[in-house]
């Protein structure tokens, strides 16, 4: 019996932490006195009479373009800084690792504005290559680093087996150590796509049209902010949920053989 | 093809230095060793000697500092192309690092098809008639991870006997086992070194080292202290250090 003991705290715990937080809930909702109307939402989807997109499905197809991309790119960008961290010579190893500090341990809203605003308009860039250059640049410094730490501790004992048989370094790389890190790299690569989705959030600010600059937009328009960012929210969390669900079911599918 | 005048393995004085915290340590001291072709050869001596780093030093796992190093007479050591002596050896590991992600066939299958370019038909073929060969045909679509010890060092035997290798590394083979799994691979390895194979087997294995090698190195603090026949070597000691050594086993 000396077991229950500390599962049942457990439970009493989380019960107390749940009815706090319903409490709260209530008691904010019923004080708010707002008159809740989430049907005006519907012509922010689709436009009945000119049969185009509303501004939400805009947004919403813009934050899939911009997050996508940048994570194309930002993982492009992460495997190569990863790759050079981990074997490059002293030079390039201090190059990245400069690159890496800058972009881990600044603002990305900062970062935005000096892409878009210094760097953009040297080079006749848009907004929206702006954006995306950011974003990919800020979450290929978070991947470099994951990709370095994902190398270092991998065991070496099979990439010396595999180059032992006669494979080139290549092979060896392709068909081994390459399969065996993106298993370990797995978990940690999805919590960062899942950031990035949320963090594109960020390029509404050098007026690149996706979800959030079109939930300002909407509520602009209606005046009606609480159901707007709500819905948002929603998108947001349905997103990242699929994100984060389809990231654990390939990892399971991957690491079936590891762990049976 | 085949020169047999030509040694499988010549080392000429290979020094091989590590650096840790500032402190040069030799790995190996000046080691040379000849293996000819179709011999078997043993090292011996206790952890830390520098019989494993010796091994590895063979195809290149390991750079050396100094020295020259020869398989089947193509000089190499520091060069990057270890990989064309790869092509000669193949190699058997205390810990037989298997490819975790690939079952037992596609671990034999691997090198065939990537680096001997079979197709893969005829990649497979080989693999189920090698994992026949070691015993275990009834496991090829098993991972690594649950295979027991002994069968995994078998199915590492025959994915090292798929690249056709000239001369045949192994890495204290046994090392890793349970006591009663040990026989399994000593009976395997002795089949192989029965076609003729040339063998370099570090190993703690007296009496198999005995029954295998015609020819023992005795290695210490990274020098080779004693050689000679292994049954004159294992029974007439002539240096103190192998003599407490070979007491220390028996105890």
């Amino acid at each position: 019996m000396l077991e229950e003991r500390p599962s049942k705290l457990w439970t009493w715990a989380t019960v107390l932490v749940l009815l706090t937080l319903a409490i709260s809930l209530w008691k904010g909702f019923t004080a708010l006195d707002y008159d809740w109307d989430f049907l005006f939402l519907r012509d922010f989807f689709w436009i009945a009479e000119s049969s185009t997109p509303g501004l939400l499905l805009q947004g919403l197809w813009g934050t899939l373009w911009v997050s996508v991309l940048s994570i194309v790119l930002g993982s492009a960008i992460g495997l190569l800084g990863g790759i050079v961290l981990h074997a490059g010579n002293s030079f390039s190893r201090t190059a990245v690792r400069c690159f890496v500090e800058i972009f881990r341990n600044t603002p990305v809203l900062v970062q935005l504005y000096v892409m878009y605003f210094v760097i953009a308009s040297a080079f006749h860039m848009t907004a929206e290559q702006a954006g995306v250059a950011t974003l990919s640049l800020f979450c290929g410094a978070y991947l470099s680093e994951l990709v370095r730490g994902t190398l270092a501790n991998l065991d070496r004992g099979p990439q010396d087996a595999a180059l032992s048989l006669g494979l080139t370094r290549w092979q060896a790389a392709r068909h081994v150590t390459a399969p065996l890190a993106l298993r370990r790299l797995m978990p940690s690569l999805v919590g960062q796509y899942v950031s990035l989705v949320k963090d594109s959030s960020l390029v509404s600010v050098i007026s690149i049209v996706e979800l959030t600059k079109s939930a300002s937009n909407m509520v602009a328009v209606s005046f009606r902010s609480f159901e707007v960012w709500f819905l948002v929210a929603v998108i947001y969390f349905v997103m990242n949920f699929l994100l984060s669900h389809a990231g654990r079911w390939i990892e399971k599918k991957m690491s079936g053989d590891l762990h049976a | 093809m085949r020169d047999n005048n030509t040694p499988a393995v010549e080392m000429k004085s290979v020094s091989k230095s590590f650096q840790t915290k500032g402190a040069a340590t030799l790995a190996l001291d000046h080691v040379t060793l000849d293996v000819a072709a179709g011999d078997i050869v043993t090292l011996i001596g206790p952890s830390g000697s520098g019989k494993s780093t010796c091994l590895r030093t063979i195809n290149g796992l390991e750079t050396i500092s100094s020295g020259e190093i020869r398989v089947f007479g193509k000089p190499y050591g520091r060069s990057k192309d270890a990989f064309l002596v790869r092509r000669d050896t193949a190699m058997i590991f205390q810990r037989f690092e298997l490819f975790p992600h690939l079952n037992a066939l596609e671990n034999i299958a691997l090198a065939p098809r990537v680096r001997l370019g079979k197709s893969k038909e005829e990649a497979f073929e080989t693999a189920h008639a090698l994992l026949k060969k070691v015993g275990l045909e009834a496991h090829g679509s098993k991972f690594p991870r649950m295979l027991s010890g002994g069968q995994q060092q078998r199915v590492a035997i025959a994915r090292a006997l798929a690249v056709q290798p000239r001369i045949l590394l192994c890495d204290e083979p046994t090392s890793a086992l349970d006591p009663e799994l040990v026989d399994d691979v000593l009976e395997l390895l002795k089949t192989v070194a029965s076609t003729g194979m040339t063998m370099v087997i570090v190993t703690h294995e007296m009496r198999f080292a005995r029954d295998v090698s015609k020819k023992c190195y005795f290695f210490d603090a990274g020098r080779i202290v004693e050689t000679g026949p292994t049954d004159a070597l294992l029974g007439h000691p002539q240096s103190p250090r192998l003599r407490t050594f070979l007491a220390s086993l028996h105890r």
